[in-house]
């Protein structure tokens, strides 16, 4: 167990949040705070609001209602610079998103150099070491189209880490690989949550939940219905409805 | 070096075998198709009359890349600008530019030329004849390009602006950076051939007294009687066509170097 114990600095909370799509309300009200050095985990059955919460947290979603909150930044309030807000939060897709007309090394040096006005030089520094971190130093020239699945996903990783964000979410990293690839994009993430990573996790992953992730959230219906440390909530559920998830999960 | 020529004729043979049948259609044509070739040849190939006369063409074909060369610049700019305005849906772009597509594609080209030779003067705006056909082209084959562009724009997946903006780049930042290069895969083969229509549509330049090409060689087929000067006026045309089909397909190898499709 990594990270059990939260630090007190709370660093993104989220009060009362809800997004309707016309007539479908897929968040009902979520309220929760997560800590600076906090991985957790969102579980949920496939229609349950998870990806849209994720998508809410850094304003890709626009929410219907309810505050977001990012180190003491409204950031629902329109007036809020949501792209300066954004810097500081990095977000991994399921589809990875990385840009197929540059490099690996391209697409990890592009918003340091254009958003943080970082030399070439030194975005190029960086992205390298980056790339090592994850293990594709040998990859550095190559097109997204030339790598693999589990590829292009360590170096969308490495492309979030170069902004050296505050905290980082996953919307389902791994749900697009191929079983075999899953494992090396789960080690990346380990890592980083080794080295005190905030990180805010959608996935199913049971390895990861189990040996990293400090505390899980399990939404249902667009609700939070369990919020624990992780041990607990897998090994003994209190909800009828996390039992069930789970027991189709395991 | 067998081997090799065994290849080329492998990889060219479909061309080949076309070229030889248009060569035997050709022959067909010519000698036993039973046709008077003598007057044809007289019609329209008869070289000998315009000895001496080529240097009336000159003039005439600068003029034609001039306005061809500014036409095809503000007419890709024109699309550019309107389609990346229109990308970010706001109501009032989304009508007015709408309005303008529809508009300039439906308006023949000579009656826009007509109108705005003729027609601007009334509200104060005299421009010389040649400054009115660009500004008529531009604002024609900007409507197409606006189309254009819109659907290279289009074409990128949604997922290409989310990442964007997940490290924090405004929306100018990731168009240019990360739509409009992607986008430009598929926009540069139909830009290509709106662009090569932008230079032979210049030759409605005439009904504003424009001296140009098509213009002049209708002159001379009315002294020399015969067809002649069009099918050299053509050769022209082509000849200040191929280069832009050459930068063309080197652009789209270029904007395709990161893609195996």
């Amino acid at each position: 167990m990594i990270n059990n114990i939260p630090q007190s600095k709370a660093i993104l909370s989220v009060v009362d949040l809800t997004k309707n799509f016309g007539d479908l309300h897929v968040l009902k009200g979520i309220s929760n705070t997560f800590y600076e050095g906090e991985v957790v985990s969102i579980i949920g059955p496939s229609g349950s609001g998870k990806s849209t919460l994720i998508r809410c947290l850094n304003h890709i979603e626009e929410p219907t209602s309810g505050q977001i909150i990012f180190e003491g930044v409204e950031i629902t309030n329109p007036s809020t610079d949501i792209n300066a807000v954004r810097r500081d939060m990095g977000m991994v897709f399921q589809n990875f998103g990385l840009f197929p007309h540059l490099t690996a090394l391209e697409n990890i040096m592009l918003a340091p150099r254009k958003v943080k006005k970082q030399s070439r030089d030194e975005a190029k520094n960086k992205a390298l070491k980056l790339l090592e971190r994850v293990g594709l130093s040998d990859k550095a020239e190559n097109y997204p189209e030339q790598l693999s699945g589990g590829q292009q996903q360590r170096v969308a990783i490495a492309r979030s880490l170069a902004m050296q964000p505050k905290v980082l979410l996953f919307d389902e990293p791994t749900s697009a690989l191929d079983p075999e690839m899953v494992r090396e994009v789960l080690d990346v993430m380990m890592g980083l949550a080794k080295d005190g990573m905030t990180m805010i996790v959608v996935s199913h992953e049971i390895n990861f939940i189990r040996q990293a992730s400090s505390r899980v959230l399990v939404l249902v219906d667009g609700e939070i219905i369990e919020d624990g440390p992780s041990e607990q909530v897998i090994e003994s559920p209190s909800h009828p409805r996390t039992k069930e998830f789970l027991g189709k999960l395991l | 070096m067998r081997a090799s020529s065994r290849k080329w004729l492998h990889k060219y043979s479909s061309t080949l075998i076309t070229g030889i049948c248009i060569l035997l259609f050709l022959v067909y044509l010519a000698f036993f198709s039973g046709a008077d070739w003598s007057l044809f040849r007289e019609q329209f190939l008869n070289f000998e009359k315009m000895e001496g006369r080529y240097y009336i063409f000159i003039s005439p074909l600068l003029l034609v890349v001039k306005i061809s060369i500014y036409s095809c610049f503000f007419a890709t700019f024109i699309g550019l600008c309107l389609a990346v305005l229109r990308s970010y849906k706001i109501k009032f772009f989304d009508v007015t530019i709408t309005a303008y597509v529809i508009l300039f594609r439906s308006i023949p080209a000579m009656v826009l030329v007509v109108l705005v030779y003729f027609a601007l003067p009334f509200v104060g705006l005299n421009l010389p004849s040649t400054n009115s056909v660009i500004m008529s082209l531009s604002l024609l084959f900007g409507a197409y390009t606006t189309e254009i562009f819109r659907s290279g724009i289009n074409s990128v997946e949604k997922l290409q602006i989310e990442a964007s903006k997940s490290l924090g780049m405004n929306s100018i930042q990731a168009m240019y950076h990360v739509i409009l290069p992607q986008a430009m895969r598929v926009v540069i083969p139909p830009l290509t051939t709106v662009l090569i229509d932008v230079l032979k549509t210049t030759s409605i330049a005439y009904v504003v007294g424009v001296p140009e090409l098509i213009a002049r060689a209708r002159q001379m087929e009315g002294v020399i009687g015969s067809v002649t000067p069009l099918i050299f006026v053509s050769v022209l045309y082509f000849l200040i066509i191929l280069p832009v089909v050459i930068l063309s397909s080197r652009l789209e190898k270029r904007s395709r170097k990161w893609s195996n499709s």
